[in-house]
């Protein structure tokens, strides 16, 4: 019994020491891409999809429920705002539809070239975040059969939700702008200064190379610059929340607080590309 | 058959953390189900046993999300450290053995940070967020676990004896 308690442990070991050469070798450069699982995960994924629709589907159920009998007492007077909403933005598109018009005329005027550039946004649900509190991923229930493909932005009607980094055939992978790995080129929609917003797991985002010199305000808003190819110009990021300048530094150090409210994201729009 | 049986209930359990319990975060940190799992399996079973069901619920976690091979490594040397303290620190009485999900938590989150920064090269976030959520995922998941204690003492009873 000895012997075989002191076989299986040594058994543990070689295993342990097996497991950490497969991490380090699988980072090797060379080597990244061969990586097994990355061929078996969306089959894996696939395999997944029904049973997390399931789930989704049986907790938006009974959390929706008893949302709605607790919103049912106010529910005639947000009707009623709602609709005053609705002829407000009524409004606004008529006008809109005004200013974009005598824009096109002085465009052709003036002989300039725009970008026909006219998203399509494709509607689609969350179906699964990260188990993991390092990465602030979701899963939404639209993959490459829907036409989408990595690194397309993600937004929803507050504002920059993220970018899609994998895609299955029925699902994708979104990085959200909280997670630290993710970067944004944004501007300071009242200045103009630009920086690149990441993420910090939890809390407000943090802007890095923000120039020493640049007027940003508590207040400010914060929009992407759309100086690359994943995401469009002028999307909302953010409200700037503080700013630590110190004389000796080159960049100042900037916090902003999400437009999206993460915890409580249940629909985006992906634009597809 | 009994490894089927085993591998089914932590994809069950995965699908719980990714649909429903990731959305009932405190202050955006989560609990989290797998590693109270391999926690209290290795403080019932030992290190041998604790280590091969934390390496099934990382392998899981790595093949439907998350990174490469990391969550593989630290649950299963998380599942053999639990299962090593567990006959040399934790004893075998209940309380106790619940203490163990507060070490773990602590274990797994210095471990997966080592491994992030050092093998994947991943930006972390700044060391006041990492120690407030620390806190937050200890304090969640020591109070979850006596919700699960009872369910895989039971489950994994009956997995194994049969």
């Amino acid at each position: 019994m000895y012997y075989y308690e002191r076989g299986r442990r040594k058994g543990v070991y070689l295993w342990i020491v097996v497991l950490i050469l497969i991490v380090i070798i699988s980072n090797v450069p060379a080597v990244k891409g061969l990586r097994p699982l990355r061929a078996v995960r969306p089959i894996a994924n696939n395999i997944l999809f029904p049973f997390k629709y399931v789930f989704n589907a049986a907790y938006e159920g009974s959390t929706s429920g008893v949302r709605y009998f607790f919103r049912l007492k106010g529910i005639q007077k947000e009707n009623e705002q709602l609709k005053n909403e609705i002829k407000e933005y009524k409004a606004n598109i008529v006008l809109l539809e005004g200013l974009s018009n005598e824009n096109q005329k002085l465009r052709s005027a003036l002989y300039y070239r725009a970008k026909s550039y006219i998203p399509r946004l494709l509607p689609a649900e969350i179906i699964g975040r990260s188990g993991s509190n390092w990465f602030n991923v979701i899963e939404i229930n639209r993959g490459s059969a829907d036409n989408v493909a990595a690194d397309s932005a993600v937004i929803n009607d507050e504002g920059l939700v993220g970018r899609v980094f994998e895609v299955s055939q029925y699902s994708s992978k979104v990085l959200l702008v909280t997670d630290p790995s993710s970067a944004v080129s944004v501007l300071d929609a009242v200045t103009g200064d630009m920086g690149i917003a990441s993420g910090n797991s939890i809390g407000p985002l943090k802007i890095k190379y923000l120039s020493a010199t640049a007027a940003v305000k508590v207040g400010d808003k914060i929009i992407t610059s759309g100086m690359s190819d994943i995401f469009p110009k002028g999307v909302i990021v953010g409200i700037v929340i503080s700013v630590n300048k110190k004389d000796y530094d080159i960049f100042q150090k900037v916090d902003v607080n999400p437009a999206v409210n993460f915890s409580r994201l249940d629909k985006v729009f992906v634009i597809a590309k | 058959m009994k490894i089927l049986k085993i591998v089914l209930s932590i994809i069950l359990v995965y699908l719980l953390q990714v649909t429903i319990v990731s959305r009932l975060s405190v202050f955006g940190v989560k609990a989290d189900l797998l590693l109270i799992i391999t926690t209290l399996f290795a403080v019932t079973y030992g290190a041998e046993d604790g280590f091969l069901m934390g390496l099934f619920c990382g392998l899981v976690q790595d093949m439907f999300g998350g990174s490469f091979y990391m969550h593989s490594l630290s649950k299963a040397l998380l599942g053999f450290l639990m299962g090593t303290f567990k006959e040399s620190v934790f004893g075998t009485e209940e309380g106790v053995a619940l203490t163990a999900v507060s070490v773990a938590t602590i274990t797994n989150f210095i471990m997966e940070a080592i491994f992030l920064f050092f093998f994947f090269g991943r930006p972390l976030a700044s060391p006041l967020t990492l120690i407030i959520a620390l806190i937050i995922s200890c304090l969640y998941n020591s109070l979850l676990a006596p919700l699960f204690y009872p369910i895989v003492k039971f489950t994994s009873r009956l997995v194994m004896e049969q």
